[in-house]
């Protein structure tokens, strides 16, 4: 059966065709949340919760946009529900850890060479680049996780977020720089 | 290559990616400029955390525990299962079937026929009636 005609029969009564709608999207669920809540099981609690309402909802469905598309705006909204109810907690305990451990700051590399496969974060430099993909606003966000997590082109993060292919290459330059000015900000001087 | 120049290749990559060339300059104005250098560096390091973060799989089991979740929430469902056996009107339909049963068999229960109780007398129990003449035949005699 192919995709639609999936759709078609779960909305007929046969809940068992949404399993492989369910194995098919499984991973593209996954990594959005993922890009959000940097946890694995909370990205799979999420990836359920997302399934769960895509399928409440299929009826909803109306084919303007394709499958992927409107389970990748559910697990945007899913994600950013699941962050915005935590950020105040997680950033309180995030920013007075950083304060006090690096207040000296961190070496900066001296390696030009440096390539994200050569290299190895320690624990404290991840919690530094998730607090600060954290601390972009929500469309810089989506527009950075869509493009860099899922490896989306411009014209696809354009139609999730519904706005124009310019203003996705504007948030994902400015979510870019503002994560490696702030970043280096906590380089040693 | 100055600063600026510099600050745009390196927030444009991946998306542009440099001509071997310009790949060149960069590497030269980064050997002599910290700040350039300083933005590289924590670009590597979004890099590397995407990249780390992208060799986490989901759960193998995600299809078998999503489908279990749409199973127990379909039989919780208004339209299906127990909820729906809970329904008041379907209840009401329920118990009047129950009533009606319980009536019927009650009223089957207490209802004693008549029945013929008296003792037939010890003379009469031995007494073969097909063998007995008929009375009409005596009538007209
Ligand atoms: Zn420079």
């Amino acid at each position: 059966m192919n995709e639609n005609e999936l759709i078609t029969s779960v909305l007929n009564g046969n809940t068992n065709a949404f399993g492989p709608l369910v194995t098919r999207y499984q991973e593209l669920v996954f990594n959005t949340c993922m890009g959000f809540v940097h946890n694995a099981d909370e990205a799979n609690d999420l990836t359920q919760d997302v399934f769960i309402r895509a399928f409440e909802k299929l009826s909803q469905f109306n084919h303007q946009a394709s499958f992927s598309t409107w389970l990748y705006r559910i697990a945007i909204n899913t994600s950013l529900n699941a962050v915005r109810s935590k950020k105040s907690q997680l950033f309180q305990r995030m920013g007075s850890w950083f304060e006090t451990e690096n207040k000296a700051g961190f070496e900066m590399p001296s390696d030009q060479n440096l390539t994200p496969e050569s290299l190895m974060l320690t624990t404290e430099q991840s919690a530094l680049v998730q607090k600060e993909l954290d601390k972009l606003s929500e469309k810089q966000r989506v527009a950075f996780v869509l493009s860099r997590c899922e490896n989306l082109p411009q014209k696809e993060i354009a139609s999730i977020m519904q706005i124009s292919e310019g203003a996705v290459e504007s948030l994902i330059k400015r979510a870019k720089t503002n994560l490696a000015k702030n970043i280096s900000s906590y380089f040693k001087k | 290559m100055n600063c600026t120049e510099c600050q745009t290749k390196i927030t444009s990559y991946p998306e542009e990616k440099p001509s071997p060339e310009t790949l060149q300059s960069m590497k030269t104005h980064l050997q002599s400029c910290k700040n350039c250098r300083a933005l590289y560096a924590a670009s590597v390091w979004v890099d590397t955390f995407v990249t780390e973060e992208k060799r986490i799989k989901v759960n193998p089991f995600m299809t078998t525990r999503v489908m279990a979740q749409i199973e127990k929430q379909t039989a919780l469902s208004p339209n299906s299962g127990l909820v729906r056996l809970l329904n008041p009107q379907v209840l009401l339909v329920a118990a009047s079937i129950v009533l009606a049963l319980f009536l019927g068999v009650s009223a089957g229960s207490f209802y004693q026929p008549a029945t013929f109780t008296e003792q037939v007398p010890e003379e009469f129990q031995y007494l073969n009636d097909a063998g007995m003449e008929s009375l009409t035949y005596l009538i007209n005699e």
